[in-house]
């Protein structure tokens, strides 16, 4: 208003022109402005996000494969053999495989367990023959710890399938994390099957997978 | 002439293509995304399935019996001449229907149809040839058979993967199709296919999940002297024929097919 206050009678119509002096943007425009910035904004956000959420998914997606994959590979290879006796053992398996719930009852065929013990004969370094226990059970890594289980395993020798031979405190193994339920069943077959249920580090995801070991060595008899 | 010389927005025409431009853009972008979400989903299903298949060759690896049965000391009982029954003798425990044998001095594999109780270590078994096209007029005995002739059982019928052969796991819930099928195969189809259904979830049209088995001969080559190197006779190099049973499991959803395989040792 100053300026064109100042302006009046020094120039000529045409620049007294109201458009000619608009430099700036009106309050209209400027709120136009505002609002398509903002809904780009918003939307180019959305889009990272959600990018970002599905490449984060991904990779605890991946961690939940690593750590199943691993989890199943060595409960396979360590409860297929249950029941192997070396052709030189001089006493048969006496309990090949055994199934346990949480407070340590017996669990019989198609019924779930929490911990499965797998006995089987095994060389040591100097190709002795060694009876040995292989114990799976989920457990807290840290005492502390609320809900977060991973899958152990206990390795120990044994004289007769049952107690462990050996002095001291049995040390437990990680074998893989991020487990949330992890239950065995013993079919008549000579099959377990695992009921395993994984959460993601996050926490949000939880993926169900079902596997199984055939005991090869229970089935044919080579005890 | 002095509205256009003062216009120094946009026309509607440039605010229209920068908006649709825009427009497009997101469009293109959040369709990207949501093939990629539905991309990775399908791949989490299959990982999944993956493990469900394992178990699935884990379980006909227990169903699966490599060395035959053989039913004590199967010998024919006495001369017969070419029909469709043979009476065997030195049975401990009847052969099952199903069952493949051979006859020591006779051509071809036969298989039992039918079988009549154990009296006195012997059953009389009604024959089919097996070993010839399925459509033959004449599936009896080769040739005669001599008193005392050996007997080899070289297939069980219920050591055998043949009966999951096309098994049709979307079938699972299908009562027609159970009651076709044996009952321990019956029993793993509702298993196999209610876990296949957990894991990839429902099946669409021309969706698949098939089991298929059958024989393959696979040429092993021979290397005695362990020196890394196929043995050779005159130059030419030395095999081994193996027949090994192989399952197929095939699964097909969406636009996705993934075959898994694998071989079981006949005769070991």
């Amino acid at each position: 208003m100053m300026s064109k206050k100042f302006l009046e009678g020094t120039l000529p119509m045409d620049l007294k022109n109201n458009n000619f002096f608009q430099l700036g943007f009106s309050l209209a425009e400027a709120l136009m402005a505002v609002i398509i910035s903002t809904l780009v904004m918003s939307t180019s956000y959305y889009i990272y996000n959600n990018f970002q959420k599905t490449f984060v998914r991904q990779i605890n997606h991946n961690v939940i494969k690593q750590e199943v994959r691993f989890a199943v590979h060595n409960l396979q290879k360590d409860l297929k053999v249950a029941g192997y006796k070396h052709i030189d053992s001089a006493d048969n398996i006496q309990r090949a495989i055994h199934l346990e719930d949480s407070d340590g009852n017996d669990v019989s065929d198609n019924s779930e367990a929490d911990t499965v013990y797998a006995c089987l004969d095994t060389l040591d370094n100097s190709n002795n023959i060694q009876r040995k226990i292989i114990r799976y059970e989920l457990r807290k890594e840290q005492s502390t710890d609320a809900n977060k289980t991973i899958l152990m395993k206990q390795v120990y020798n044994t004289n007769n399938c049952v107690d462990s031979s050996e002095v001291g405190t049995l040390t437990w193994l990680p074998v893989a994390k991020h487990f949330k339920k992890f239950k065995i069943t013993k079919s008549s077959n000579n099959i377990l099957n695992f009921e395993i249920q994984m959460e993601d580090p996050a926490g949000q995801v939880i993926e169900k997978y079902n596997a199984a070991a055939f005991m090869r060595n229970v089935s044919y008899g080579t005890n | 002439m002095k509205n256009k010389k003062n216009q120094k927005g946009l026309s509607i025409v440039e605010a229209i293509t920068a908006a649709s431009i825009l427009a497009l853009s997101i469009i293109v972008f959040m369709t990207l995304q949501s093939q990629q979400e539905q991309r990775f989903t399908l791949l989490r299903k299959f990982d999944k399935a993956a493990y469900a298949v394992d178990l699935m060759f884990e379980e006909l690896t227990a169903v699966y019996n490599p060395v035959p049965i053989q039913y004590g000391t199967p010998l024919v009982n006495a001369n017969t001449t070419p029909g469709n029954q043979i009476v065997i003798k030195g049975l401990t425990s009847l052969p099952d229907v199903g069952d493949h044998f051979i006859i020591s001095g006779v051509a071809g594999t036969y298989e039992i149809t039918s079988r009549t109780a154990l009296s006195s270590n012997t059953s009389t078994l009604t024959i089919e040839r097996e070993d010839i096209p399925s459509d033959s007029v004449n599936k009896n005995l080769a040739g005669s058979a001599s008193a005392n002739a050996a007997v080899t059982f070289t297939m069980n019928a219920n050591g055998s993967l043949e009966k999951y052969n096309t098994l049709d796991l979307l079938k699972f819930e299908d009562t027609v199709y159970q009651n076709t099928l044996a009952t321990d195969v019956r029993d793993n189809l509702i298993k196999w296919g209610g876990l296949l259904n957990e894991h990839l979830g429902r099946s669409l049209e021309n969706d698949k999940r098939l089991i298929e088995v059958s024989d393959v001969t696979i040429n092993i080559p021979i290397d005695d002297n362990n020196d890394g190197i196929t043995d050779q006779i005159s130059g030419v190099d030395q095999f081994t024929v193996s027949t090994k049973t192989q399952v197929t499991i095939r699964i097909k959803q969406d636009d996705v097919e993934e075959i898994f395989r694998r071989h079981f040792t006949n005769g070991s």
